[in-house]
Order: C-alpha cells, then sequence, then structure tokens
C-alpha cells in the first residue's frame, strides 16, 4: 500500500516527469484550459438553444478530452520503455510503473472536471455526459498502457489511439455505435448510459491489467 | 554479500548463460568475455531485470527472487545511458534519486557528494542533453551513488571515452570501493588491471575463470613468443601483434609450445587470450 | 540485391509497421462486406462514402509509417554514413519515397480491380467515361492523396523530431476529419467571418452527413484536387528547402525547385480562394446557406412594398455560361408591355449588371433582396437582364449542375417569395403561365432539361419553367416518360423499383402527354423543399427519390402552401392520435390540423373532408388555408 512518503514521493516524481516533457508538456494543459474552454464558449455564448449547441461541444470534447488526458501519462511511460538505459529505472523496488502513468491521467481528468463543471454552469444536467466521457478517457488509458507496455513501440501506441479515434468519429458519423465505438454528438440519457460506460470501465481494468501482466514480462530493454 | 548459484538462462533456443556460480566479496571485480559471452546477461539476471528460473541470486543469504528490497542496495550503470536529456543534471538525479527511494530530506546533501564525487559540480544546472558523452557516463555513475549502495554494477562504463576520461573513472572507483562490491563488466583491459581485484571470465555462458589480474596474466606465462615471420613453424598460433620495421615482419603470438621466436613476458591481454582460446 | 528490394526488408522488419500495413491491405476486403451488409454490392451510392473513409485512413496511416521508415534509416546512421558521399543520400532518399510510393500503388490497383469489377462485371457498366471517371478518382483517392502524405512525412522527417512531427500529423488529421466542418461552420457563424484557408484542410472531401451530389458521379472533385496540388507543392517546396540544407550539392537545385513550388502554390492557392470559384470548398457543403441567408436577413424574401401591375413573359431567351459560376443574359419579352414598372424575381446570390431594352438603351433599375424592378422608361416590349452570381445549393460546376425550374435563377415574372417567413421554409417559385424557352447553355458537363434540346447547347420548348440537370446522368424510358437519374443513384442496381414508381405516377393521373420527363435531384437540397418531394411544374416533374411515390404524387397535385392541410387531413386519416397532438400543439389560425379539427366538430367529418380535397387539388383556387376554413365555417 502506498504510504504518505510514498504519495508525497510519487508527486514530486510527476513534477520532474513534466519538466522532463519540455515544451511538449503544456500542450494537453493549453488544449484542455485554453483550447477546449475557447470552443466552447463559441458554441454556448449566446446560445438560443444551450441544449441543442450542447450537441457540438459533446462532439469536441469527445474528441480532444481523452488524448490530452492521456498524453502525459504516454510520454512519461515512453521515457520508462524507451528511453537510453531506461532499464536503471526498473532497477527499483517496484518494477510496476502504472502509479506513474496514473497520477498524470486522473490530474488530466480533474482538469477534465473542471471544464465539465463550468459548461454545467450553462448546461445543467451533464452528468451522464461527464460519465461517459471519463469512461472512455479510462478506456484510452488502457488502450495506451497496454500498448506502449506490449509493443515498446510509441509510435504504434500513438497511431492506434488516433486511428481509434478516428474510426470511432467516422462511425459516430454514420450512426454507428457499439463498444468500443464511442462517437456520438448526441446528450447522453441514463439508460443509454448504464451499460455503455460499464463496458469502457471494464475494458479499461482489462486493458491496464494486461499491460502490467505484459510488462512483468518483459526483458527487452533499450 | 552477492552470491549466484547456478544460474542459467535461455532465450529461446539460445543460451546464454550456463551454470554460473560464484559468491562475490567486498572487491571490485572486472567481468571480461567475447561480445555474446553473456556478460550483460549475467548482470541483468542479478538485478532481476530478467527472470531466473533456473539458479538462485542470493544477497546476504536471501533469494532476492522474493525479495526486491535488496534492489534497493544496488547502483546500476547500463551500457547505454541518456535518460531525461530536457532536465537539468540536479533535476534529473533528484529524479533518480526519488526513483531509488532516497528520503527528501538528504536528496540534495548527496546530489551535491555525488556530483563532487564525479566532478560534474559545475554543470549541475546544464542540461543532460548539452553534456558531452564523458559528462554524461560521468553522470550515471554519479546516479548510481545516490542511494549510498553495498553493490555497484557498472557495464562497460568506459567504452567510447577518452583516455582522460577513463582515468578519471578510475580514480572513481579507487575512491568509491571501500566496503562496496563492484562489478564492472568492461572489454577494455587497461580498466580491469588498473582497478580490479579479481576477474571473472565468461565465454558462451559459461564461468571460464575467476582469480586476480595476476593469475590470468600467469595463464599466458610460457605461451607468448615474439618471432620474425620467416621463422615460423606450425600453424595452432594466435598472433595477437604484427609489427612491419624495414621491410621484416615480426610477429607475436600465443601457442602452447614454441613455433619459433623467444619467449616473452605475457601481459593481462594475453592471459585473457589464452583463456579465450583455451590455449 | 536492389536497394529497393533491402529497403522493403527493412520496412517488412518492424512488426507493428508490417502489421498496420497488412491493415491497410485488408481494408478493401472490409469494404466490399461492409457493402455486401449494407447495400449490397449492386448499390453504388456508397462507394463515394467508403471510398472517402478508406482514403482518409490510408493518409492518416501512410503520415505515420512514412515517418518511421524514413526515420529508420537515420537512426542506423545509415544517412550520415551516406552525406559523405555525393548524392548518396539523395538517392537513398528517393528510393525510401519509391517504396512508399510502390506501396500506396499497389493498395490502389487493390482497389482499382475491386471497383472496376464490381462496376463493370455486376452492374455492366462499360461507358468508357464512367470507368475512366471511377479510375481517376480511385487513383486520386489512393494514390495521389497517400503520396502527398508520404511526401509531407517525408519532409518532416528531415526538419522535424518525432514528437513534433505527431504533434503536426495529429493536427493534420484532425483538420481533415469531419468535425472540421462542424467547427469551421461554428467558427463562422460567430465570428460572421469565413475561416481563412480553411479551404486547404479538405482531404476528406466532405462530411458523411451530407450526401455528395450523386450526379458528379465518382468523386473527383476539382476542390480536392486543387486543395491535394497545394499540398503537394507545399510538400515538394519543403522537401527540397530542407535537402538543400543538409546537401551542399543539391543546394543550387533545390532551390529553384523550390522556387518554382512556391510560385505555383501561390497560384493554385490564390485560384483556390477565387471567389465564385468553382474550386471554392463553400460549393460543396453549404445545402444549409440557403437557409441561413435567409433566417439571418428575412427581408431578403420580403417583396418591395410599391405595387406592380401583373404581366407575364412570353419569350424568355436565356444565354447561360454554366461552367464555373453562372453567368446569364436574360432576353425577356413581355406583355403587357405598356407598363411603367416591371417588378421580377431573382435570388440575390446574382447581382445584376445591367438591364437594358433590346436595343441596348439601359433601363434604371432597383434589386433589393430577391427582387428587381425595372422602370421601363424607354417603353419597351422587353428588356436584357445581364447577371452573374453561384448559389451553392443550385449550382453550377464543371462537373454538375442542379438549377430547378422552381429556383429564380432567371428572372421571373412578378414578386415571388422563395422563402415562407412564417413556416420557415422555401418556398418553390411555381408559375403556371407557359413561355417560350430558348436557352444557350453553356456546361462542361452532360444536360438534361425538361426542353427538347434542338441544337448542342440550345434547349427550347414552350413550358412554364426551364430545369436544368447536368452530370453523370442515364436517361430510361418508362411507359413514354423519360426517367432521368445519376448513375450512382439506388436505381442502378433496382430497375424494377423505377418502374413501379413511373407506372404508380400514371395510375395516380400523371398524364403523359403533358409530362414528359422525371428530373431525379440531388436529394439532401431538395429535401430543403419541405413538405414535398416531388414537385410538379407541368411538363415534368423534379424529385429526389421515389419511394413513397403514391403519397408524394398526391402532395404534387396541389399548391405547396396547402401542403400542411393535405398532410394534416392524410394524418386524421391514417393515425388519429397522432392528429390530435398536431391541433393541439398550437391552437390558432396559424395551425391546419387544429382549423381541421374545428372544422370537423363543426360541420362534420365527411363534410369537412370533402371540402378539403377540393380545395386541395383545384390548383386555380389560390386562397389561403385560413380564408377557405373562415369560407367553409361561413357556409350554411
Amino acid at each position: 500500500m502506498y504510504t504518505k512518503t510514498d504519495i508525497a514521493a510519487l508527486l514530486r516524481r510527476y513534477g520532474l516527469h513534466l519538466r522532463a516533457l519540455g515544451k511538449h508538456a503544456a500542450i494537453p494543459f493549453l488544449a484542455v484550459n485554453l483550447l477546449l474552454p475557447v470552443l466552447t464558449a463559441l458554441c454556448l455564448y449566446k446560445s438560443t438553444n444551450p441544449a441543442e449547441d450542447m450537441r457540438e461541444v459533446l462532439s469536441y470534447l469527445r474528441i480532444f478530452l481523452p488524448v490530452c488526458c492521456i498524453w502525459h501519462s504516454i510520454m512519461i511511460m515512453k521515457e520508462y520503455l524507451l528511453g537510453t538505459g531506461s532499464e536503471v529505472l526498473f532497477v527499483c523496488k517496484t518494477r510496476s510503473r502504472l502509479p506513474d502513468a496514473l497520477l498524470p491521467f486522473l490530474v488530466m481528468l480533474s482538469n477534465s472536471a473542471l471544464l465539465f463543471g463550468g459548461i454545467s454552469l450553462f448546461v445543467p444536467n451533464q452528468s451522464a455526459n461527464w460519465l461517459h466521457l471519463v469512461g472512455v478517457c479510462c478506456f484510452y488509458f488502457g488502450i495506451a498502457t497496454f500498448l506502449l507496455n506490449a509493443s515498446r513501440s510509441l509510435t504504434l501506441t500513438l497511431m492506434v489511439v488516433l486511428l481509434y479515434t478516428i474510426a470511432a468519429v467516422l462511425c459516430g458519423d454514420l450512426n454507428v455505435q457499439f463498444f468500443p465505438l464511442y462517437y456520438d454528438t448526441m446528450s447522453l440519457s441514463e439508460a443509454d448510459l448504464r451499460l455503455c460506460t460499464a463496458f469502457f470501465f471494464l475494458g479499461a481494468l482489462a486493458l491496464t491489467l494486461l499491460g502490467e501482466w505484459r510488462a512483468k514480462r518483459n526483458e527487452k530493454y533499450a | 554479500m552477492l552470491s549466484i548459484q547456478n544460474i542459467t538462462k535461455t532465450f529461446g533456443k539460445r543460451t546464454a548463460l550456463s551454470q554460473v556460480s560464484f559468491a562475490f566479496d567486498k572487491k571490485v571485480y572486472g567481468l571480461v568475455g567475447a561480445n555474446g559471452a553473456g556478460k550483460t546477461t549475467l548482470l541483468r539476471c542479478i538485478l532481476q531485470l530478467y527472470r531466473v528460473k533456473d539458479g538462485e541470486v542470493l544477497w546476504n543469504g536471501k533469494s532476492v527472487a522474493r525479495d526486491r528490497s535488496f534492489l534497493n542496495q544496488v547502483g546500476y550503470l547500463p551500457q547505454q545511458f541518456g535518460l531525461y536529456k530536457e532536465l537539468r543534471v540536479r533535476e534529473a538525479l533528484a529524479l533518480l534519486a526519488n526513483e531509488k527511494g532516497v528520503p527528501k530530506q538528504d536528496t540534495d546533501e548527496r546530489i551535491a557528494a555525488c556530483l563532487a564525487l564525479v566532478h560534474l559540480s559545475d554543470r549541475a544546472d546544464s542540461k543532460v542533453g548539452e553534456l558531452s558523452g564523458g559528462m554524461v557516463r560521468r553522470l550515471g555513475i554519479a546516479q548510481t551513488l545516490l542511494n549510498e549502495p553495498q553493490l555497484l554494477i557498472f557495464d562497460e562504463p568506459t567504452a567510447g571515452l577518452d583516455p582522460e576520461e577513463r582515468v578519471r573513472f578510475q580514480n572513481i572507483i579507487t575512491n568509491i570501493k571501500k566496503d562496496r562490491t563492484v562489478i564492472l563488466s568492461t572489454h577494455i583491459v587497461a580498466d580491469i588491471q588498473a582497478v580490479c581485484d579479481e576477474v571473472l571470465m565468461l565465454g558462451e555462458g559459461k564461468l571460464l575463470f575467476h582469480g586476480t589480474v595476476r593469475d590470468m596474466t600467469e595463464q599466458a606465462r610460457g605461451k607468448v613468443f615474439l618471432a620474425k615471420q620467416a621463422d615460423m613453424t606450425g600453424s595452432d598460433v594466435f598472433i595477437v601483434k604484427t609489427e612491419e620495421k624495414d621491410g621484416e615482419v615480426t610477429l607475436r603470438y600465443l601457442a602452447p609450445e614454441n613455433r619459433g621466436g623467444s619467449p616473452c613476458e605475457p601481459t593481462t591481454e594475453d592471459g585473457y587470450l589464452c583463456i579465450q582460446k583455451q590455449i | 540485391m536492389s536497394t529497393g528490394k533491402i529497403l522493403f526488408r527493412l520496412y517488412r522488419r518492424s512488426k507493428w509497421m508490417l502489421g498496420i500495413t497488412v491493415l491497410l491491405f485488408l481494408l478493401p476486403v472490409g469494404t466490399i462486406i461492409f457493402h455486401i451488409i449494407t447495400a449490397g454490392l449492386r448499390d453504388l451510392s456508397l462507394i463515394p462514402t467508403t471510398v472517402s473513409i478508406c482514403s482518409y485512413l490510408q493518409i492518416a496511416a501512410m503520415l505515420f509509417l512514412s515517418y518511421e521508415f524514413f526515420g529508420k534509416t537515420d537512426a542506423a546512421g545509415l544517412t550520415e554514413c551516406l552525406n559523405g558521399t555525393k548524392g548518396g543520400a539523395l538517392r537513398l532518399f528517393r528510393r525510401q519515397i519509391g517504396c512508399m510510393l510502390a506501396l500506396n500503388g499497389l493498395l490502389s490497383v487493390i482497389y482499382l480491380c475491386i471497383y472496376l469489377g464490381v462496376c463493370a462485371f455486376l452492374m455492366h457498366l462499360t461507358q468508357p467515361a464512367w470507368l475512366w471517371n471511377l479510375t481517376g478518382s480511385i487513383l486520386f483517392f489512393f494514390f495521389l492523396c497517400p503520396m502527398t502524405a508520404v511526401l509531407l512525412s517525408a519532409a518532416a522527417s528531415l526538419c522535424l523530431k518525432r514528437l513534433s512531427a505527431y504533434l503536426c500529423f495529429t493536427l493534420f488529421v484532425i483538420l481533415n476529419s469531419p468535425i472540421k466542418y462542424s467547427l469551421e461552420k461554428r467558427l463562422s457563424f460567430r465570428l460572421s467571418y469565413p475561416v481563412p484557408l480553411s479551404f486547404l484542410f479538405a482531404f476528406y472531401p466532405q462530411n458523411l452527413n451530407s450526401e455528395p451530389p450523386a450526379q458528379d458521379g465518382f468523386m473527383l472533385p476539382e476542390t480536392q484536387i486543387l486543395v491535394v496540388g497545394c499540398w503537394l507543392l507545399f510538400a515538394l517546396l519543403f522537401l527540397a528547402f530542407a535537402i538543400g540544407l543538409r546537401d551542399i550539392h543539391q543546394r543550387r537545385r533545390s532551390i529553384s525547385i523550390a522556387a518554382i513550388c512556391a510560385v505555383l502554390l501561390v497560384g493554385v492557392t490564390g485560384y483556390n480562394t477565387l471567389p465564385y470559384s468553382d474550386t471554392n470548398a463553400d460549393c460543396q457543403n453549404s445545402a444549409d446557406k440557403i437557409y441561413l441567408d435567409y433566417w439571418e436577413t428575412p427581408e431578403l424574401a420580403v417583396a418591395p412594398t410599391t405595387p406592380i401591375e401583373a404581366f407575364h413573359i412570353t419569350s424568355c431567351i436565356l444565354n447561360l455560361n454554366a461552367k464555373r459560376y453562372l453567368q446569364g443574359e436574360a432576353v425577356l419579352t413581355v406583355e403587357p408591355d405598356n407598363l411603367t414598372v416591371y417588378g421580377f424575381t431573382l435570388h440575390h446570390d446574382y447581382t445584376v449588371q445591367a438591364v437594358t431594352d433590346k436595343n441596348g438603351h439601359p433601363m434604371p433599375f432597383l434589386r433589393q433582396g430577391d427582387f428587381l424592378t425595372v422602370e421601363n422608361t424607354a417603353a419597351a416590349d422587353g428588356f436584357v437582364i445581364t447577371y452573374s452570381g453561384a448559389n451553392n445549393t443550385f449550382y453550377t460546376k464543371r462537373r454538375s449542375l442542379f438549377l430547378p425550374g422552381y429556383f429564380p435563377y432567371y428572372p421571373m415574372a412578378g414578386y415571388q417569395s422563395f422563402f415562407n417567413e412564417k413556416e420557415k421554409q422555401l418556398a418553390p417559385c411555381v408559375q403556371t403561365e407557359q413561355i417560350a424557352f430558348t436557352v444557350h447553355l453553356s456546361s462542361s458537363c452532360e444536360v438534361y432539361s425538361n426542353l427538347s434540346e434542338t441544337a448542342p447547347g440550345v434547349y427550347e420548348g414552350m413550358a412554364s419553367a426551364a430545369s436544368f440537370l447536368g452530370g453523370k446522368l442515364a436517361v430510361r424510358s418508362i411507359d413514354g416518360i423519360e426517367l432521368v437519374y445519376p448513375y450512382l443513384s439506388a436505381f442502378v442496381q433496382s430497375p424494377e423499383r423505377a418502374e413501379n414508381a413511373v407506372k404508380t405516377m400514371i395510375s395516380l393521373g400523371l398524364d403523359r402527354d403533358t409530362c414528359e420527363r422525371i428530373l431525379l435531384t440531388p436529394g439532401h437540397l431538395l429535401r430543403g423543399i419541405q413538405p414535398q418531394s416531388i414537385l410538379n411544374l407541368g411538363d415534368h416533374l423534379l424529385t429526389s427519390d421515389l419511394n413513397d411515390v403514391e403519397n408524394d404524387y398526391q402532395k404534387s397535385k396541389i399548391l405547396p402552401y396547402k401542403v400542411s392541410l393535405y398532410e394534416s387531413c392524410y394524418i386524421y386519416r391514417t393515425s388519429p392520435n397522432t392528429f390530435e397532438s398536431m391541433a393541439s400543439f398550437a391552437e390558432d389560425d396559424s395551425n391546419a390540423a387544429y382549423l381541421l379539427k374545428i372544422a370537423i366538430q363543426e360541420k362534420g367529418e365527411s363534410a369537412a373532408l370533402a371540402a378539403c380535397e377540393t380545395f386541395l387539388y383545384n390548383r386555380e383556387d389560390t386562397r389561403t388555408i385560413q380564408a377557405f376554413f373562415a369560407d367553409f365555417m361561413r357556409e350554411g
């Protein structure tokens, strides 16, 4: 179990990891705190039908937020798995890098929650959409950690994430929705929510556990 | 104290290590062998980077497979090191110290001490990406010492370094080796001669030799000869060096018996070659 | 072993690259399965959509795969080794590009075989023009577009580090995705200004939610060709520049190539931004724009208050150039010819350059919204009106055109509102007087009209309106009535549907002597002319589909503004519960269902419905629905 010291160490590590990413670290923060609020404002400001315009807001959020949430996790994991001499990082008490990947994801998710909270001031009753989005973000996290651990390739991971997003958007436009395709511009009702969100959370869990299992068995180092 | 017992490691059909056993003491060990002999594999097995199914690695009598806390006592420098190029030297060491579980209150002090030891204090605020190859390697050495380990493992630490850096490295090892087990995997014989108390030689996954440097050198006694090419007889010789002067070719060779020429004083390299080639 | 083979081996050695490439090769198979599952192989109308999706995925994959492939030799230090030789690195680079192009070439051959096979062997579509169109389309989408992605990637591999390159690629893919269109629409709506250079991100041709105009045939849109041309030139410029920086031996040549590319790029970009440009992406996806204009500026459809006397046009000679945008000259003969003021309706998207009499004397005129008021100062019996412009919904392009007779693309007599402000719907301008039309139409595509083509590009006849439909069309004669439809329409696969539909209409009273042609028009466009999906213009019908022919044809027999009453009667008969909801939706004069409900309550069901029937099918009865019910309730 994580002690207070461990958590403090994790947080310090997180800060240093962000610095290690250089200027690329700012991209998700800028996207979530600048780009998406601006797009949202353009959609909702002086809107005569906020519920209808919310569809367009959801169309952007459902594409950008999951990718932004996992961006830091991928970049940090990349250093662990693909950095020159990264085996040094595995010569320590715990082999699992999952907490280092999970923390940035949770931070970005919390950041996104602030954005959603702001949106809720203009368009109430967004809890179903938010829960769905959290499920989808978790699924993205699962995909990313599994692929990085299994393939040890940043390119493949980014490509699959991008192609999955594109496929979801294209199929959503064609009104084809089934797990794991999630994209839709419609607001979700409570009834729609239960099944699809469960799938996403379960999928995320399965993929993350698979990724961890694969990581433990890894014997390839840079 | 580190001890390895009957370690065998295979990758698919290829056996990288076969029944390697040894008990390490608080000395500096040179781990030598040809390319593909299994040196890095052995080090990674010790460090639990590879799962060891056959054999055991013991630390102070306890198997490390069940207790990973042994790794807190280890400092490791891999063959290639170059993490966190965007961070400053101080920040990179802070991150590595954090990974190794160094308490926060001790981090700054340890970083300063390690940097001083490797003579990088003046570059503490430079970015890792801006350092030269030798400086990066020194940084790598510094990070191995952050957690004040009992066991230090260096995998080809001086490959690609200039003579000055190599001498610097040798001096660092001399300074830090007190009450520690240091394992140095290297091809460079001069490093072995300069700092190693004992030598372990691997060949095709097996432990071919262990002993002092002198013992290794003695392996070649009576087997090293210097002769003119024209005077050479027999073909079961291993030519160590060829010199041409005034049109005349002189050979320094290893052979079980004199095949022409006169015997000469063996060097550590000769000893290494004799063991490798089973002369 | 040749360098090409070695490079292919290098490519194959990376498992994941190979895996994704295999998936790309499986995509054509997937599309066939998709076609079979969704609509059957014989329905060609889905092909543009599947081509768009597959091409888009291929472009996205090629960006990353190419970058990684080019990066492999860099990482191995091979490029650095070859930099020491004269032109060695450049040769290697060329061969790498060649490998990726060969890969794309192979993919495009596979798609070509599949789609040509379907068209030629299953559908027996073997006309050369048609097959060339398909071939060009496939090569464009599966070779030229991915090739552009490969070259962009090649340039990025020379100049950008991996993370920066990936970010650029991700941005490129997102900006070319379907969400780009909604984003663009929203931004230009809020900013009241079109998003600059947004046309450049049109690799994915259109939003999936809007159907491509079927008469465009298989897509080989000029817009996309020029956009891709822009990116190709940009990639070559970038590449030449980057190579010039790296290889001193190639510097002079590289700079020359870069300069030529830059000039061409400026030229092509400039051409793309020309107003009314045929390549302007605005033409493609702006079915909403025609509404937006009226929503924002409803006075465009409000007739001037100055009263005018009624007149009609006896002869209309139109000289139309419909190649890029519409340039027209209308020579109108009017009757009576002694009025001081004549009012015409001409859509506000057309700018009137001049109004003269037939002798060339200029006449003063006033343009207000959709209306043109001309002062007959020279006591002329006719006018020559010169105008030009472009409308995005009723459009003229190189590949196709759609100028229906209910749309005022030529000056129509009187003030007719094309937009019903109360119901927020387009209101087709339907005229009943016969006009002697002579139309000289200059266009780049094959054109069909309700008028007879007496000479190439010359259409003549007596009709109440002149409709033109151009593009990849076919004609079938069914019981003496010609059905003009796009090759890509679903009727290609099901000729029986077309026959049954036309025969149904004949049985419902379609007069073969009067109505000679049925033009199957772009679906998403005619959807705007609610609530009718068949429009009867006397000698021809315009329709977007022939699915619910019985109901639609009955509606077409009544004047458009009466359709809400027709639907109320229909729903009353078929679904009483729904009728109740309709009636209670708004309990006032504006709701035809409510008025019908009151009439049934007061006068009885059979009397009310019979009166409605008479009113609906009498095209001479031009009372409003409210006036009709008021009169009906007053009757004893």
